[in-house]
C-alpha cells in the first residue's frame, strides 16, 4: 500500500528533474550559440586583419621598387655631370688645342649640371651644389619600412583573432559535451543522474568560464605612430656606413629618439628595442673619448632578446655591448646564442673566435680556426670584407683604449687575415 | 475545459520550440553562406589589389626610362650649350670642330625631347611634382583599361562579412526564443502565458531579422 502511494510522488520528482534537465539544455545551447556568434565575430575580423596584412606586404615591395626607381633617377641625374667630368679628364690627357678647348667645354658642361638632381628632386641640395641622397634615400625607403611594420603588426592581430576563434569553438565542444551529459540522465540509473548533472554543469561552466576569459582578453591592434617613428628609424638606418663611423653620429642619435619613441607608444616593440641599442652601441664605439660600453645599449638588447629569443642580431649586437664592457664571458654567452642561431655569418664567427681567444683555452681556439675556414670559404668575399672591415675597426681600438687585450685582438685578426689570403690565393 | 486548454498551449509551445530549431538552423547556414562569400570576395579584392601594384611598379619603370632619357637630354643640351660658347671665343681652326660638335649635341637634344613627354616637362623642365602627376596619370590610365581596384570588393566582402555576424546574432536570438518558450513549457500556469507571449515575440524579432539581413540590408 505504502509503495503504490510513494509512485506518484516519485514520478512527480522524476518529472520535474526532467524539466529542470530540459531547462539545463536550453540554457546550454543558448551558451553555445552565444559562443557561435562571438566565434563569427573573431572569424570576421580575422579575415579583415588577414586582408591588411595582405595588403601591405603588397604595399611594402611596391614601396621598395619606389625607393630603388627613385635611387636610380637620382643616379641617372648625379651621373650627367660625372660622366663629362670623366670625359674632360680623358680629353684633356690627349693634349693639343682643340682637345684642351674640348675639355674646357665639357668641364664647362659639367659644371652646369652638378645641381641637376637637386633641381628635379626639391629640397635635397646641398650647400656644395650637390645631392643629399642619403637623406633622399632615406625619405623614400621609411614608407616601405612602415607598410612591412604594419603588415607584421595586421598579421598579429590576425593571429590574436585566429586564437579568439580557436577558444571559441572549444568553449562550444565543452557545451556540446555538457548538452551531451544532461541528455544521458534520461536513460542513467537514478543514483547516478545527480553525478551526471553535475558534471554536465561543471563542463558547462568550463565552457562559460573560456568564453569569458575570451572576451575579456584584448586582440593587439597595430599601434601607427610607434610603427611610423620605428620606420623612419630604419629608413635612416638603411644608409649608414658599415663599419660604424664618427660622421654617421648625427644618424645615430636621429635614430635613437626615433625609437625612443616608438618604445614610449609601444612597450614590447621589439625591433625598436633592437634597432636602439644598435644605434647606442654605434654612439659609443664612435665616441671621441673612444668606447666605454654603453649600459643602456646592453639593457635594450636584453629586452630584445627576452621579447625574441630567435632575433639573431640582437644577441650578436648584444655580445658586442657586452665586449666594450669588458665582460667577455656574458659577451661569449651571447654570440653562442647568436651562432646558434646562424652558423654561416663571416661576423658572428669571428666574434666568436676573438671571443674564444679571451675566455677559452688556447686549444679551444685554435680548434675553431677550422670553422672560421668553413664559413669564409662559403661566403662571397663582399660578405667576408665586411666581417674583418668590423674586426680590424675592433682591433684599432682596442689598441687605442684597451691595450690589455690587444696582443689577443691582434692575433686574431691576424689568423683571419690569413684565413682570407688562403682563399684569395 | 481548462486542462484542454493547457493541453492546446503545451502543443503551441512544442511548435514554437520545433519553429525556434528551424530558423536557428535557417540562420546559423546563412551565417555561413555569408561568411563564406565574404571570404571569397576578399580574395577576389586581394588579388586585384596584386594587379594594382603590379602596374603601379610597371609605371614607376616608365619613369624612370624617362628620368634616364631627360638626364640625356639635358647632358646633351648642357655641352652643346658650352661647346658653343667655347667655339664662340676659340681661334677659327679651334672654332671649327667645336660648333661641328655643338651642332651634333644639339641635334641630340632635339632626338630625345619628342620622347620627353611634354605634359611632364616645363620649358622643358623635370620636377619630382612632374614626374608624380606622370605615375598618377599613367596609374589612372590602367584603372580604365582593366578593373583593378578593389574597393567595391572590399566593400561587398565588409557587408557580406557583417551579414554573418549578424545571422550570428539573430541565431543566437532564436535560441534565446527556443529557451524562453521551454521555460514557459515547465513553469506554472500564470507565467506560462507570459514566457509564451515574451517567447513568441523573441521568436518573431528574430525572424524578422534574419529575414531582414536576407532582403534589405
Amino acid at each position: 500500500m505504502s509503495e503504490l502511494a510513494q509512485e506518484p510522488v516519485r514520478e512527480r520528482a522524476l518529472h520535474s528533474r526532467d524539466k529542470s534537465v530540459a531547462v539545463l539544455i536550453m540554457l546550454t545551447v543558448l551558451a553555445a550559440s552565444l559562443a557561435a556568434f562571438l566565434q563569427q565575430r573573431a572569424a570576421t575580423d580575422a579575415v579583415k586583419a588577414d586582408r591588411q596584412s595582405r595588403i601591405d606586404g603588397l604595399v611594402s615591395v611596391e614601396f621598395q621598387v619606389a625607393a630603388d626607381d627613385a635611387d636610380s633617377e637620382q643616379a641617372a641625374l648625379l651621373h650627367t655631370s660625372g660622366d663629362l667630368f670623366d670625359r674632360a679628364a680623358a680629353t684633356a690627357s690627349e693634349g693639343g688645342a682643340y682637345a684642351q678647348a674640348l675639355a674646357a667645354a665639357q668641364r664647362d658642361a659639367a659644371s652646369q649640371l652638378v645641381g641637376l638632381p637637386a633641381s628635379v628632386f626639391i629640397g635635397y641640395g646641398l650647400p656644395n651644389g650637390g645631392f643629399d641622397d642619403r637623406r633622399f634615400f632615406a625619405d623614400q625607403i621609411g614608407p616601405r619600412y612602415a607598410a612591412e611594420e604594419l603588415g607584421k603588426a595586421y598579421a598579429q592581430t590576425r593571429g590574436d583573432w585566429i586564437k579568439h576563434r580557436g577558444r571559441y569553438l572549444a568553449a562550444i565542444t565543452l557545451f556540446a559535451v555538457a548538452v551531451f551529459l544532461f541528455g544521458l540522465t534520461l536513460t542513467t540509473p537514478a543514483e547516478a543522474r545527480r553525478w551526471v548533472i553535475a558534471a554536465g554543469a561543471l563542463v558547462g561552466l568550463g565552457g562559460l568560464g573560456l568564453v569569458a576569459y575570451t572576451s575579456a582578453k584584448g586582440v593587439s591592434q597595430p599601434k601607427q605612430g610607434a610603427i611610423y617613428a620605428y620606420a623612419h628609424a630604419a629608413a635612416t638606418s638603411d644608409v649608414l656606413t658599415s663599419p660604424v663611423v664618427a660622421l654617421d653620429r648625427p644618424l645615430f642619435e636621429s635614430i635613437v629618439a626615433d625609437t625612443t619613441r616608438a618604445i614610449r607608444l609601444r612597450r614590447d616593440y621589439e625591433a625598436a628595442y633592437q634597432l636602439r641599442a644598435y644605434a647606442r652601441l654605434a654612439l659609443d664605439l664612435t665616441s671621441p673619448r673612444g668606447p666605454r660600453g654603453s649600459k643602456a645599449a646592453l639593457a635594450d638588447d636584453e629586452r630584445a632578446t627576452a621579447l625574441d629569443s630567435r632575433d639573431y642580431f640582437a644577441w650578436v649586437d648584444r655580445a658586442r655591448i657586452a665586449f666594450w664592457l669588458g665582460d667577455y664571458k656574458s659577451a661569449r654567452a651571447a654570440n653562442e646564442r647568436a651562432y646558434a642561431l646562424v652558423k654561416s655569418r663571416p661576423g658572428v664567427v669571428l666574434q666568436q673566435a676573438l671571443l674564444l681567444k679571451l675566455t677559452a683555452p688556447a686549444a679551444e681556439y685554435s680548434a675553431f680556426g677550422r670553422k672560421v675556414f668553413d664559413v669564409f670559404r662559403g661566403n662571397p668575399l663582399e660578405a667576408r670584407r665586411g666581417a674583418l672591415d668590423e674586426l680590424l675597426q675592433t682591433r684599432d681600438l682596442v689598441r687605442a683604449y684597451r691595450p690589455a687585450i690587444a696582443a689577443a685582438v691582434d692575433a686574431v685578426y691576424a689568423d683571419a687575415a690569413a684565413v682570407e689570403r688562403q682563399l684569395g690565393d | 475545459m481548462a486542462r484542454t486548454r493547457q493541453a492546446k498551449r503545451r502543443l503551441e509551445i512544442v511548435v514554437l520550440i520545433a519553429a525556434s530549431s528551424v530558423l536557428a538552423a535557417v540562420g546559423a547556414w546563412r551565417t555561413e553562406t555569408h561568411a563564406i562569400h565574404g571570404d571569397e570576395l576578399d580574395r577576389e579584392g586581394v588579388a586585384q589589389e596584386t594587379a594594382y601594384q603590379r602596374e603601379q611598379t610597371s609605371a614607376r619603370l616608365g619613369l624612370v626610362d624617362l628620368v634616364q632619357t631627360y638626364a640625356q637630354f639635358e647632358q646633351a643640351r648642357a655641352l652643346s650649350r658650352a661647346l658653343g660658347r667655347a667655339a664662340a671665343g676659340a681661334p677659327p681652326a679651334v672654332a671649327e670642330p667645336l660648333g661641328v660638335e655643338a651642332a651634333v649635341e644639339a641635334r641630340h637634344a632635339d632626338a630625345l625631347l619628342p620622347s620627353l613627354q611634354v605634359d611632364v616637362l616645363t620649358e622643358p623642365h623635370l620636377t619630382a611634382d612632374g614626374l608624380a602627376k606622370k605615375f598618377r596619370d599613367d596609374v589612372k590610365f590602367v584603372l580604365t583599361t582593366a578593373d583593378l581596384d578593389p574597393t567595391d570588393e572590399f566593400a561587398a566582402s565588409n557587408r557580406a562579412l557583417s551579414k554573418a555576424n549578424q545571422d550570428a546574432g539573430y541565431t543566437a536570438l532564436a535560441i534565446a526564443a527556443a529557451f524562453i518558450l521551454t521555460l514557459a513549457q515547465v513553469a506554472s500556469v500564470r507565467r506560462a502565458k507570459l514566457l509564451l507571449g515574451l517567447g513568441s515575440l523573441t521568436l518573431a524579432a528574430a525572424l524578422v531579422l534574419i529575414v531582414g539581413v536576407e532582403v534589405f540590408w
